[in-house]
């Protein structure tokens, strides 16, 4: 989508308008479901997914227009799944420690790349904290000052979960 | 230099992402010169880094927006639903004798059929019935705000007026209500929902089945108990 | 006073004079229209009140309603947040309304309610008839004597040591009812899983049902109890012997365990049934 159209559907989902907001939900479920689903596993994405977009549609006053709107619902997501999976309870959470990877590892993805099936197979294993900021990183882009303020860790902290992501991957993919 | 290997290691991350000093860039490129280990691991570090950009945009199995439309009073709308034809069920499993019961055939048929039911739910939205073809193509646009419809209908005569006035009831109310919350409230009807289709097709496997009659009519009753329940907490809160 | 509300206002943590309110028998202390944490906790005293967190100054509102206390607003509109742990005389009931709310409740012998939306509840060493409600939220009750109804929504409910009767109901979510003494127990869900460990009395009745998900209930040795097992697409096993009596279409099977003084009936759709002796009286 264009960005002066999506700057339009933007003020006018912010107005009430479904129609505008579902073109934005059209345009940025890919990137928001694969990044739920990444993080905390196909049991649980859909869900969150659905989660983020109806806070985005909560909050769509509050989006200044300074970023990109991919930008600012991209962070909400962050945001919100890092929390919800905090307050995930104890059947999801079970779920996803003993299900999840496997699910991940096993279930087909909607690609046709036979690397990338590796890839995220080896994803889906790394230990949460260490696929959090790999994915923060080297998938998305975010920074280190960035990462550790969204997670609450440290940069330092930050920097060693990346390299000891990358160290795993490389174990994995070779 | 007194780093060890493993040291030298830690600093890859940090070299490919132009972390390090000027002093600890030198050295390590000093180390890489003379070690080929390290060079090799520099090398599959670049390459886990170039292939993150393989990691795209998936798309979830089923259209998610009827969900979030459901929970923003957005009207839901059947444009674009898929229509499944339903596989025509015929005959009945025998269940084998014994301590253990397992009717693997039977479960594969129903297994089956319970995937396309959940599908075609899906397709229209959380809360929503299966619609069949004839629905979707003539199905006028929907006007109000927060819909709880289903195949009320269908439920037993004894239940379909009262699903019925309670779907309107939560209709009516549930604007009020926080989407979360009514996100909730149309997930748990379309899990109900879901247990309405398998009941209704394993009944149709089974006729006969007088406990699948009662299955389905314990699953009506549910989502009778349900709505009951969701209308007392929006009016509370509402 | 009747048809007057009194409304006081009590500031926990600062040094007000009236921080606590009497109460007297046939009173009901009723908690509405505030989200947050709450801990009710019964005492001896013949009084309510409320302390903050940390020290940290609580204002609520309490009004007097003919015999009904009700702290928070007593309008929708002026809901509000707040976490505070409420004290109340033991031999009150009490009644909590809430929307985003995390509550405890402990050592209370007049039983309770609590309509909830979001938010875990959580019920220990009372007495009397507790209800509970939630949409979403975790639901664990524990050591309670009397009639125990918990209706919850998308999550799991955990009772254990009960001596009364149980009814539980989830839609997407587990339920464990662990040395739960009854004459009357009916669990249900839909997308769950069922465990129950406790004994069967004569006269009786045990109904376990769900639709997606293991049915486990585990009973002393001696016990004695006509038992129905249905299923579609599930296996039963059984640490009894019992010689099976298949129903006409084969989805429901029936046995008698000892003299068959109760009735147990375990319905699943799709997942195993397991029924395990218990060691002796659980």
């Amino acid at each position: 989508m264009p960005a002066h159209a999506e700057t339009t559907d933007v003020q006018r989902a912010a107005n009430g308008d479904h129609d505008a907001f579902e073109r934005l939900y059209r345009g940025h479920v890919g990137r928001i479901y694969a990044l739920a689903r990444r993080m905390t596993g196909e049991d649980v994405a859909e869900d969150l997914t659905q989660e983020v977009f109806i806070r985005a549609w909560q909050k769509l006053d509050t989006f200044k227009g300074t970023a990109r709107f991919g930008t600012w619902l991209h962070r909400l997501a962050v945001n919100h799944i890092l929390t919800r999976r905090q307050t995930m309870t104890r059947r999801e959470a079970r779920r996803v420690r003993s299900e999840g990877i496997l699910d991940r590892v096993t279930s087909p993805l909607r690609r046709d790349s036979g690397s990338a099936l590796d890839l995220e197979a080896a994803v889906a294993r790394l230990p949460s904290g260490a696929r959090d900021v790999f994915l923060l990183y080297d998938v998305e882009g975010y920074p280190h000052s960035e990462i550790a303020g969204l997670m609450s860790i440290s940069e330092g902290t930050s920097k060693s979960q990346l390299h000891r992501a990358r160290a795993l991957l490389r174990e994995q993919l070779r | 230099m007194s780093a060890t290997h493993e040291e030298w290691i830690l600093q890859l991350s940090g070299y490919i992402d132009g972390g390090l000093s000027g002093d600890d860039r030198s050295a390590l490129e000093a180390h890489l010169a003379e070690c080929g280990e390290c060079r090799q691991t520099l090398a599959d570090f670049r390459s886990v880094v170039a292939r993150a950009g393989e990691l795209g945009d998936m798309l979830p199995a089923r259209d998610l927006w009827p969900g979030i439309a459901g929970a923003i009073g957005a009207p839901v709308s059947t444009r674009g639903a898929k229509v499944i034809a339903l596989p025509t069920v015929s005959g009945a499993g025998q269940a084998p004798a014994g301590i253990f019961l397992s009717r693997p055939q039977l479960a594969a048929a129903a297994g089956i059929l319970m995937l396309i039911s959940a599908v075609a739910t899906w397709t229209v939205g959380p809360g929503l019935a299966a619609v069949d073809a004839t629905d979707v193509a003539t199905a006028p646009a929907q006007e109000s705000e927060t819909r709880f419809a289903s195949e009320a209908a269908e439920a037993p005569p004894s239940l379909a007026e009262e699903l019925r006035s309670l779907e309107s009831a939560l209709g009516d109310l549930g604007n009020g209500l926080d989407p979360n919350t009514l996100h909730i409230i149309h997930r748990n009807l379309s899990v109900i929902d879901r247990a309405i289709e398998d009941s209704r097709r394993a009944l149709a496997l089974d006729p006969g089945s007088d406990f699948l009659e009662e299955h389905l009519v314990r699953a009506w009753e549910r989502k009778r108990d349900y709505l009951q329940s969701a209308v007392r907490v929006v009016e509370w809160n509402g | 006073m009747s048809g007057l509300a009194l409304a006081l206002v009590l500031l926990s943590g600062l040094a007000q004079p009236d921080t606590a309110v009497a109460v007297g028998r046939g009173d009901q202390v009723v908690v509405q229209h505030i989200s947050g944490e709450i801990l009710v906790r019964g005492w001896e005293r013949a009084e309510l009140e409320v302390v903050g967190d940390d020290g940290e100054a609580v204002e609520v509102r309490v009004t007097r309603a003919g015999n009904r206390l009700v702290i928070g607003s007593d309008d929708r509109r002026g809901r509000r947040n707040a976490d505070f742990t409420l004290y109340v005389p033991r031999w009150a009931p009490v009644e909590i309304v809430g929307l985003e709310l995390d509550v405890r409740l402990e050592g209370l012998d007049a039983g309770a309610s609590v309509q909830n939306v979001e938010g875990d509840i959580s019920v220990r060493g009372t007495a009397g008839s507790l209800a509970v409600t939630t949409v979403d939220g975790e639901v664990t009750v524990e050591s309670v004597r009397g009639a125990v109804r918990v209706d919850a929504q998308a999550d799991d409910v955990v009772v254990r040591d009960v001596i009364g009767d149980v009814r539980v109901t989830s839609g997407t979510g587990d339920i464990d009812l662990i040395q739960i003494d009854g004459d009357h127990v009916f669990a249900e869900t839909i997308d769950g899983e069922l465990t129950f460990v406790g004994p069967l009395h004569a006269g009786g009745t045990y109904e376990f049902s769900t639709h997606s998900g293991d049915a486990d209930v585990t009973v002393p040795p001696e016990v004695s109890a006509e038992v129905s097992v249905s299923t579609f697409d599930g296996d039963f096993a059984s640490d009894f012997p019992v010689t099976l009596r298949r129903s006409s279409t084969g989805q429901r099977f029936s046995f008698t365990l000892g003299g068959g003084a109760a009735s147990l009936s375990i319905r699943v759709f799709d997942g195993e049934i397991r029924l395990r002796q218990g060691r002796g009286r659980p």
